[in-house]
């Protein structure tokens, strides 16, 4: 996790005088009272979370993660975990900075395209994305057919209500709208060829390799395991045995070259 | 291009049920697109043109066929499928056959599934039971447009395709003129899009495929592929299968006939 980092900064924010001492003196700044979070209105946590960098949560957990965050940050340096400050790791990130986009949900936990800055590793989370992202897939089927709006608030469910991990629920949710996203514009392009479509209507196979690369040039660019996918659901078929064909021709073609290299 | 259905092209998924008390409750799945001949070579056994599998388990009883796929890659796709549905990603909900299941009623439940999952839902099959005695209802139940036939698979009209050209040219020699347009949009028919007509007799239908599709498709929308739906003039039920069936080319028997033959997976030692 990556907080933890930022909860360095923090403590150097609330803590100025631990900044300037050696290690092994306490501060004696008096702890506060936590703030009334649970008796607080929305917009106020919202705000009190973006100072953080935390994204906007459903009201609940927006006061768990901050009475989490307050226990964090005021605890003493003795009981502290965390390794020693050092101001050559302050982070980066601006948690008040989010990168405009132009999708709905953003993860303003972490701006888009920001490399990691501790040691705490930011690692684990593009493979959990990525993980996500294809457990997210395989629900699609079910739900291209409907309309992407539909497909976004169905997959949004499905993707699971996880308190640890709201990243990555808006990682996976985003994965969902954008697949959504590619089935219907793959479905609009259909529609818009009056002769593949109907070849559709008539249920002659579709050549697989053919429509990715029409629709890539289409500005659809779309893996050949997602057009699977897309083309299964609306129950098409599709055939890769002309392709199939093309590679065997290839490889026959292709030993003559390679036996003369190995030959040196 | 490919072997694409025509009005006479018959592909079927069938299966077999062993008879031979030494191997009683086997099951054997096939594509054939000529389902007497085809129980005839598993019968007769390997050096007949049988399956390897099948060869001396005999006899077997043909008791069912899925027909009605409008392409062989289709019916060979779903083939496989049925055979392995461990193994298909369409079918990771079904659950592997229990100890006490037998290979027939795990067949018929993988079929059940199969038939109400993409990519298969929407096709215009039918389940055609040729063992009334064997049938058992499906669950989950096909889907509503979907029927379920008994007994053995109507003949299939053995004519050439110059003589159907013909034929329909005879049937109705004003209507295909250049003159006649679509009654949906009302713009012209051309020649390469073969208007869609009405199977009922006496109905005027003519319409361009897609412009019937989108009609089909307005209880439906989303989908690209229409399933029934009324006709606009006389109004009668219609299965987009049959629809469709009436209007597309010809191309070589012999083609099919080698997909029959033996897959060398199932020739391996298992």
């Amino acid at each position: 996790m990556w907080w933890p980092l930022l909860l360095r900064t923090v403590l150097l924010m609330f803590y100025p005088e631990g900044a300037n001492k050696k290690k092994n003196l306490p501060p004696k700044v008096p702890i506060t009272p936590m703030p009334r979070y649970s008796i607080m209105e929305t917009p106020v946590l919202k705000k009190e979370l973006d100072r953080f960098g935390v994204r906007a949560l459903p009201k609940r957990q927006m006061v768990l993660k901050l009475k989490e965050i307050f226990q964090y940050t005021h605890q003493t340096l003795e009981s502290d975990s965390e390794p020693e400050i050092q101001s050559s790791q302050v982070l980066p990130e601006e948690p008040c900075s989010q990168d405009p986009t132009t999708e709905t949900y953003k993860p303003s936990r972490l701006p888009a395209g920001e490399p990691p800055s501790g040691p705490d590793g930011d690692a684990p989370l593009p493979a959990s994305q990525e993980s996500v992202a294809a457990s997210v897939d395989g629900s699609d089927d079910s739900f291209s057919s409907q309309s992407s709006c539909c497909a976004f608030g169905a997959a949004l469910e499905s993707a699971g209500e996880d308190k640890d991990d709201e990243e990555e629920e808006v990682r996976a949710s985003q994965a969902a709208f954008r697949a959504a996203d590619t089935a219907e514009a793959v479905r609009r392009y259909i529609c818009s060829k009056p002769a593949l479509y109907r070849k559709v209507l008539t249920y002659q196979p579709l050549e697989l390799a053919e429509l990715q690369a029409e629709l890539k040039q289409d500005g659809i660019p779309v893996a050949m395991g997602k057009l699977l996918d897309i083309l299964d659901a609306q129950c098409i078929t599709f055939t890769t045995a002309a392709a199939r064909k093309e590679k065997l021709q290839q490889k026959r073609r292709q030993p003559l070259g390679r036996k003369k290299k190995d030959q040196k | 291009m490919g072997p694409t259905a025509r009005p006479g092209r018959f592909f079927g998924v069938y299966l077999l049920y062993c008879q031979n008390p030494r191997h009683r409750g086997r099951v054997y799945v096939g594509f054939t697109v000529n389902p007497a001949r085809r129980v005839r070579q598993h019968n007769a056994g390997r050096k007949k043109g049988g399956a390897w599998r099948t060869s001396g388990r005999g006899p077997w009883d043909m008791v069912l066929i899925l027909h009605g796929f409008p392409s062989a890659v289709a019916a060979l796709r779903f083939e496989w499928a049925w055979q392995h549905p461990h193994a298909s990603r369409r079918l990771t909900h079904v659950g592997p056959r229990l100890r006490s299941e037998a290979s027939f009623a795990f067949h018929l439940r993988v079929l059940a599934h199969m038939l109400r999952a993409p990519p298969w839902l929407r096709l215009p099959l039918t389940l055609r039971w040729l063992r009334p005695d064997f049938r058992q209802e499906l669950s989950p139940a096909p889907p509503p447009h979907m029927p379920i036939a008994f007994g053995p698979p109507p003949p299939q009209p053995s004519v050439p395709k110059r003589l159907t050209a013909s034929e329909a040219d005879s049937e109705r020699p004003l209507d295909l003129d250049a003159k006649a347009s679509c009654m949906l949009c009302a713009r012209l028919l051309q020649d390469e899009e073969g208007p869609l007509c009405c199977p009922h007799p006496g109905c005027p239908l003519r319409a361009h495929i897609i412009c019937l599709a989108e009609e089909f498709l307005r209880e439906d929308p989303g989908q690209l592929l229409p399933l029934e739906g009324h006709c606009p003039s006389c109004k009668n039920s219609l299965l987009w299968g049959s629809l469709v069936g009436q209007c597309r080319m010809d191309t070589e028997e012999e083609e099919d006939l080698e997909l029959e033959e033996d897959h060398w997976t199932d020739l391996l030692e298992t």
